[in-house]
């Protein structure tokens, strides 16, 4: 990784350019408007000018360096330090927007009084990047905020970590919360990217503990739109882009793949002799010969029908036929060729927003189509939101906000599955398949082929989602005012499912199973915020509040053998071939109250208090309350008296400490559950757990201690957060005695750490009106520890939660190499020695799937009327698992395909080879480092040159502002990383949350992120 | 000090609000989830006949993914057969497709292996569930349901520990004083009802067995075979099964006359007491299979493992030769017109099989059991043909002489040897003569079955010279009973000492 890092730093090497006397400048606002009647003023001195009516000025400056403090009526002040240069555009915010103001999810507060860790994300931050998915938009962008994607499918779910992950047993995701409504429905992954206004990350616990039992792993609450007071503006964008696979895997060719298939057959005659022979050898042509590559090369093409090996020491001769299908494989077919395609994507979105003092309005509709760069794999999104903010009178407002989504994504199967896409590549090269049989193998035809899924099975999710709340705000007085909302968050899914007969799974007649799925979250919210008047400049602020929420879930299920969902859905519900059980859904209340007290002295210190107490329906009446409090402070050094500086504009230091919760996925595990089954066609009961009324919450408490500081009038801005967030009473499954009919029931018992620091740092290169270079870098370095387990372990593959090690280390034998006179896989018997023997080779830790660090550079360079951006995005100091490399190794003894390098594999006594003997009869997945892999990377996750064209010709088409742009997704990969894609994290669905939690780095037939190539406009008016 | 004032008034808001919260919210936080069955669900007859046909379901080893053992359904009768056969020369097992059956094919049985763990673990989760329905019997208001629904809860346990004790214990004969299970029979609810098992005596356990299969007797007696779910009979047959493995002859004879007065009768030919989709005549006692629940499919299962119709044969190979071998101990050694070894070598699908033994359709060098073919049709757990022929084991025991042999018992051994087309024997045989010909008849009549396994412990603990393979290996030999799992020993200390 250190030329990585080299390389990164020299790209954030600053450069300076010459002095100049007069400025001619120009303050446009947000829409590129010009501002009238701005102040601008050299900091320091008298001299000031004002914009003209276009928002034009001229000002004399002495040496060039001075710094301009821009400001006026309805937007932000902004200091801006000057670099010699002679023309300057200044882009300021309107006082009104949310870009100095920090949504707490309850309350807000501005910037300078947060005590708290957060990081923002703005709006424009979310580049016009193709991506479906706002997890996705938000990876490398912000410090703290680990984002891995678990597969280039679409409309898959992504691994999303704020500060490392804190549990086993319960979830990892942080809570979003979208316009004040805590999500349970996973909606946020569909949201419109184009709707958000900002992004706010909660990190640390006095950000996080208002909300309580959910905020163990973090908050992301995301702001939509809403209206302004000004003249409507129509926006208008649209899309293109083509997506195809980064990167191709090598493997083998047709020649290559039957050299091995002939291998393979000659060692099965030998070691059917084995037991017969001392020393056997082929004869051929007169000839004897052990079996060698050269050999292999010499006659797997010549037509061989049989072949004879003999046996000096005993005198015996043995001939074996060469099996009849050998000799048909003379196909040469790239399966990956048939799998991966250029796919087309197409955004489109509108919006409007505007209005007056009393009614602001935004509205919008979009509507993504992406097709997958996996056959069969598409996903079609539409959106609309509305949002209302009315002054119904000078007390009383309201507020709206209403986003509907209706999703529909043609899935592919599970990336374990003989019938995803991506299997094809162990399907033998030397083979091709038959369209008018059914896309089967033409000479292995009882290998399962994935085209014969992909055109004889369905698979298509649909879901209908709501996400709204309406809220009230009577301001009593400046004092004092109260706020209440309602929100709901509402999702609608159904999966079709369908296999005809000529599928693997599909029964004779076909099979079909339709699941739909009904969640149902509701959120009621209302505080009170006072502020009184305090003497000289302090500010106290109190807020006390309280919240009901509601999550409901219900499961239909239905599933007969018949070959379509019309069919299945017209089946009468006593006939026989249906399956149809009733399943029981979620439920869970949280019922809190919450306050906040904010105190700030001067503008030198502000203290925060926190604390929600949360009562929770998922645990037994003497646990079912718990109470999170934290407290934090901050000083802005910079306003203190003895602080003087020329350089460092601003410099505050931050610290918190605080205690949030987490809790378990299911709902009712403190009493006896039961399932459904039948037996004998009568209806029965299965105990599913015993009640356990001691579990409670896992508890983190997190210190933070951070600072914000300023250069060279904020030239160069930033932060440092260093973190202990301890997690305590662990929820872990621990070993019970069978007699109970449990093997293991869970209990709060085990530790785990994660110690981190956050590097944030903004910098303005450049600015001036023809130029202008920004640059953002954020890097996170996380260490994750399981510090207690009391004694226990658990393993999952090769992942598993050990005391004393990250969460998820790598646990599995080591390889160590090929012994050299018979080609066994050689592993570290664990005493220095080596051993043949994979079972007796302990299992040692060996890797690490959790970083070391991650992050993302981003540079912005505009150039008149051209703006290139880039952003990099780097994980590093990561292991990762080659699953894929492990199956398609191990296939080799069904002949099917694998990666070329395994050619270089040992074939006779003496060889040195990197990989084992084929082994025709070892039948079990040995995994082993031999896959282990590094899986750090630096991606050129998004590049993007507009133009926009000058307001001056568009003002003439009556168009406000009008940009065209081209650019690349996932462009460039700088890895060592021998898979398709280092951006990947797969579990098997079947190990549940502990599988999920515990398996971290698993690379299985997963897909890559698509490269993406786009182009698209952008039009207001 | 104005803020530390508001600061205070503020305290006192939240104090009052987490006051009101404690006070009104237990309720607004007690819920439910569509269809949940949560809590203590057993609060009246409805209920509780889920709850007992949940037990029945496990009981049965009705299929409940790969780590749910099979109990009576499967396991219990594999691995009682896996231990006695003898490895290659007889039988052989496919590992790759049905992992962790090798041990007991090797007569080397770890504490790891995860057959004996699910086996175990699913053996208690049953006796668990059973012990919650006795302890709420008095939800259940209508007399003759509660009669019923406890002699069938009683019986699943007396069985369920019978087989049990019988696998995990040394036999009753010679060390009923020895340890050798636990003994539940109170529910565990609560995590907190988890305690530390120890070990009860060999006796102990029969003693619950009998208690428990005798109350059960009595409450089922009027109701005759029960629709097919435990009856008196299949008491009085697990009742007899018990006293035989005591080698209590006398009490067993008793049960088995009670069991052979009932209304069953012997199927005209051996074959047709198997893969019937409903009982026949002759069954007592088995596990009802449907499409929808069953023991398994394609790799799980009793008929997965002797069906040979699919990609890979049968799991459970024989080789041909052992059906009339007489250099294999304790083989069944067919005489040729014995219509019981009759190899079916032209059917290519279940359906066709017509007699108890059958060509693998893909190891065409090898034969199957055809007595499990069908994963919709019942398993036989007790048929009448053990009845008669341990009957006349009991008589014979009580008295052991010859010529005559005693009629009862004559005629119970030539009702199954004339049905397979063998010959009557005379009531001129000796004690010996009779004796050896029926214990050769157990061998033919319930081979793969899981009967002679245990045959072979109650008669090596009755003083018998009896082997387990050509190895000579004695049935009471530690590495017949099945090892306590590892996982249960870390988890109970003490228990495995």
């Amino acid at each position: 990784m250190k030329p990585i890092l080299t390389c990164l730093v020299s790209l954030l090497i600053v450069f300076t350019i010459s002095a100049q006397v007069t400025l001619r400048g120009t303050v446009t606002n947000e829409n590129g408007e010009g501002v009238p009647g701005a102040t601008v003023k050299i900091d320091g001195s008298s001299t000031t000018a004002t914009t003209d009516e276009n928002g034009n000025f001229t000002i004399q400056l002495s040496d060039g360096y001075e710094t301009l403090v821009v400001s006026g009526e309805g937007i932000q002040t902004q200091k801006i330090y000057l670099t010699g240069q002679n023309s300057l555009a200044i882009n300021v915010k309107s006082s009104g927007s949310s870009y100095n103001v920090v949504n707490l999810g309850i309350g807000s507060q501005s910037k300078d009084q947060l005590t708290s860790s957060v990081s923002s994300v703005a709006a424009e931050d979310v580049s016009p990047a193709p991506l479906i998915n706002l997890e996705q938009a938000n990876q490398g962008v912000t410090a703290g905020l680990f984002v891995q994607n678990s597969s280039g499918k679409l409309g898959q779910g992504t691994t999303v970590r704020i500060r490392g992950g804190s549990s086993l047993s319960a979830s990892n995701q942080p809570l979003y919360v979208v316009d004040g409504v805590p999500l349970t429905s996973g909606n946020q992954s569909n949201i419109n990217p184009s709707n958000i206004e900002s992004i706010e990350i909660l990190k640390d616990a006095a950000a996080t503990a208002i909300y309580g039992t959910r905020a163990a792993n973090g908050v992301i609450i995301i702001t939509t739109k809403s209206g302004n007071t000004g003249g409507m503006q129509v926006n208008v964008d649209y899309q293109f882009a083509i997506s195809q696979t980064p990167k191709k895997l090598d493997i083998q060719s047709g020649d290559e793949s039957r050299i091995q298939t002939f291998e393979s057959i000659l060692r099965g005659f030998e070691v059917g002799i084995a037991g017969l022979t001392v020393d056997p050898e082929i004869e051929i042509d007169g000839q004897r010969t052990d079996i060698t590559r050269s050999f292999l090369e010499t006659y797997f093409d010549q037509g061989l029908t049989g072949i004879t090996f003999v046996d000096d020491a005993t005198n015996q001769s043995f001939t074996f036929n060469i099996p009849s299908f050998y000799n048909e494989l003379t196909s040469n077919t790239d399966w990956q060729d048939e799998i991966f395609r250029s796919a087309p994507s197409h955004r489109a979105n509108v919006d409007i927003q505007g209005g007056t003092e009393q009614l602001g309005y935004f509205a919008s509709v979009g509507y993504t189509t992406q097709e997958g760069i996996l056959v069969g794999n598409k996903f079609d999104r539409f959106n609309g939101s509305v949002s209302l903010d009315s002054k119904i009178t000078d007390k009383l407002s309201a507020n709206l906000n209403f986003n509907f989504i209706r999703t529909q994504d043609d899935r592919l199967n599970d990336d374990q599955d003989l019938g995803a896409p991506l299997q094809a590549i162990v399907l033998p090269p030397s083979d091709s398949f038959d369209p008018s049989d059914n896309y089967r193998l033409i000479v292995r035809s009882l290998e399962y082929n994935p085209l014969t899924e992909t055109n004889f099975a369905d698979n298509q999710a649909t879901s209908n989602s709501i996400i709204g709340s309406l809220g009230f705000r009577y301001e009593v007085s400046d004092k004092l005012s109260f706020d209440v909302n309602g929100g709901i968050d509402r999702s609608d899914s159904r999966l079709e499912r369908r296999q005809g007969p000529e599928t693997l799974d599909g029964a004779p007649d076909g099979r079909s199973q339709l699941s739909e799925q009904l969640t149902n979250n509701y959120v009621f919210n209302g505080w009170a915020t006072y502020s009184p008047d305090m003497s000289g400049d302090n500010k106290l602020s109190i807020i006390v509040g309280g919240s009901y929420q509601k999550s409901t879930t219900s499961f239909d299920f239905r599933q007969a053998n018949v070959n379509g969902i019309s069919i299945l859905e017209s089946l009468n519900e006593t006939d026989a071939s249906l399956f149809e059980e009733p399943i029981q859904g979620d439920a869970n209340v949280f019922l809190s109250s919450y306050a906040r007290v904010s105190y700030s002295i001067g503008n030198l210190y502000d203290f925060q208090l926190t604390g929600r107490m949360d009562g929770s329906s998922k645990f037994s009446e003497d646990n079912r309350f718990g109470y999170f409090p934290a407290a934090s402070a901050g000083w802005n050094i910079n306003n203190a008296d003895f602080f003087s500086s020329n350089t460092i504009s601003r410099l505050r230091l931050r610290t918190s400490f605080g205690l949030v919760g987490n809790a378990p996925i299911d709902d009712f595990l403190y009493r006896r559950n039961y399932i459904r089954t039948r037996y004998d066609d009568e209806d029965a009961v299965e105990l599913a757990n015993l009640s356990n009324e001691n579990l409670k919450w896992e508890t983190t408490s997190q210190f933070n201690i951070g600072v914000d500081f300023g250069i060279l009038s904020d030239r160069i801005s930033g932060s440092l957060d260093y973190y202990i967030k301890t997690t305590t009473d662990l929820l872990f499954p621990v070993p019970v005695s069978q007699t109970s009919g449990f093997s293991t029931i869970f209990d709060n018992i085990g530790t785990m750490e994660n110690k981190g620091l956050e590097v944030n740092i903004n910098s303005i290169n450049v600015s001036n009106s023809d130029f202008s270079w920004t640059t953002d870098f954020n890097i996170s370095f996380n260490k994750n520890t399981v510090t207690d387990l009391n004694g226990e372990q658990a393993i999952v593959g090769v992942n598993a939660f050990l005391e004393g090690e990250s969460a998820g280390v790598f646990y599995m034998r080591k390889f160590v190499g090929v012994d050299p006179t018979n080609g066994d896989a050689l592993y570290d018997d664990g005493n220095g020695g080596t051993t043949n023997n994979w079972e007796d080779a302990p299992r040692q830790i060996v890797g690490d799937p959790n970083p070391d660090f991650f992050g993302g550079l981003t540079n912005s360079i505009t150039y008149k009327n051209w703006t290139l951006s880039t952003m990099f995005q780097f994980v590093g100091g990561v292991d990762l698992y080659f699953a894929t490399g492990e199956f398609l190794a191990n296939s080799g003894i069904l002949n099917l395909g694998q990666l070329s390098r395994e050619s270089n594999r040992w074939y006779e006594s003496g060889d040195t080879a990197p990989y084992p003997a084929l082994n025709p009869f070892q039948d079990e997945p040995n995994s082993s480092t031999r896959w282990l892999e590094d899986g750090s990377y630096v991606r050129l996750k998004n590049i993007t040159i507009t133009y926009n064209f000058p307001s001056d010709k568009l003002s003439g088409m009556g168009l406000r502002n009008l940009s065209v742009y081209v650019g690349a997704t996932n462009l460039l990969t700088f890895t060592d990383y021998i898979g398709y894609d280092p951006d990947v994290s797969y579990f098997d669905p079947l190990d549940g949350i502990i599988g999920q939690n515990i398996s971290r780095g698993i690379d299985n037939f997963t897909a890559p992120q698509p490269r993406i190539f786009m182009s698209g406009i952008k039009i207001g008016f | 000090m104005k803020a530390f004032k508001t600061i205070h008034t503020m305290r006192q808001a939240v104090a009052f609000l987490i006051l009101i919260a404690f006070a009104g919210c237990n309720d607004i936080l007690d819920i439910d989830a569509e269809n949940s069955l949560s809590g203590n669900i057993l609060v009246d007859q409805a209920s509780i006949e889920n709850a007992l046909n949940g037990a029945y379901y496990n009981l049965y080893g009705i299929n409940d993914g790969s780590d749910g053992g099979e109990l009576l359904g499967g396991d219990f009768k594999m691995i009682a057969t896996l231990l006695t056969r003898q490895v290659n020369l007889e039988v052989s097992w496919d590992e790759t497709n049905a992992p962790g059956y090798e041990d007991f094919v090797r007569k080397s049985v770890l504490e790891t292996n995860i057959r004996v763990e699910a086996n175990w673990r699913r053996g208690y989760e049953t006796i668990n569930i059973v012990n919650d329905i006795l302890a709420n019997l008095d939800n259940i208001e209508n007399n003759s349901a509660r009669m019923q629904i406890e002699g069938e809860a009683l019986a699943i346990r007396g069985i369920l520990y019978f087989e049990m004790v019988r696998l995990w214990g040394p036999q009753f004969q010679g060390s009923a004083n020895d340890l050798a299970i636990p003994l539940i029979v109170d529910p565990i609810q609560s995590v907190d009802d988890i305690g530390t098992p120890t070990k009860a005596s060999v006796s102990a356990i029969y003693t619950q067995i009998e208690s428990d299969l005798n109350a059960a007797s009595t409450n089922l007696q009027s109701l005759g075979t029960n629709n097919n779910r435990i009856s008196y009979f299949a008491c009085q047959a697990y009742l007899a099964k018990a006293a035989m493995q005591r080698n209590d002859y006398s009490a067993a004879e008793g049960f088995l006359n009670n069991v052979i007065g009932g209304p069953f009768t012997l199927e005209s030919r051996s074959f047709d007491a198997f893969n019937n989709p409903t009982n026949s005549g002759e069954e007592i006692l088995v596990v009802e299979q449907n499409a929808a629940s069953n023991t398994g499919t394609n790799t799980t299962g009793l008929s997965a493992f002797f069906s040979s119709f699919n990609d890979f044969g049968s799991t459970f190979r024989i080789q041909p030769s052992s059906l009339n071998s007489s250099f294999l101990a304790n083989n069944p050694m067919f005489s040729d017109e014995d219509f019981r070894a009759n190899i079916d070598s032209v059917s290519s699908s279940a359906d066709n099989v017509d007699s108890l033994y059958y060509l693998d359709a893909v190891n065409t060098f090898t034969i199957s059991s055809a007595k499990f073919l069908r994963n919709t049709d019942v398993i036989p757990l007790v048929r009448l043909a053990e009845m008669h022929l341990s009957r006349a084991e009991a008589i014979l025991e009580q008295n052991f002489t010859g010529d005559p042999i005693d009629a009862t018992a004559l005629a119970d051994v030539n009702a199954i040897r004339t049905r397979a087309g063998l010959p009557a024997l005379l009531d001129t045989l000796t004690a010996f003569e009779f004796y050896d010909s029926l214990i050769v008849e157990r061998n033919r009549e319930l081979l793969y079955e899981g009967v002679i396994f245990h045959d072979l412990k109650r008669q090596a603990a009755n003083g018998l010279t009896a082997f387990i393979t050509n190895s000579n290996l004695d049935p009471l030999d530690d590495r017949f009973i099945l090892p306590i799992p590892q996982s249960e020993c870390d988890a109970s200390p003490g228990l495995c000492n």
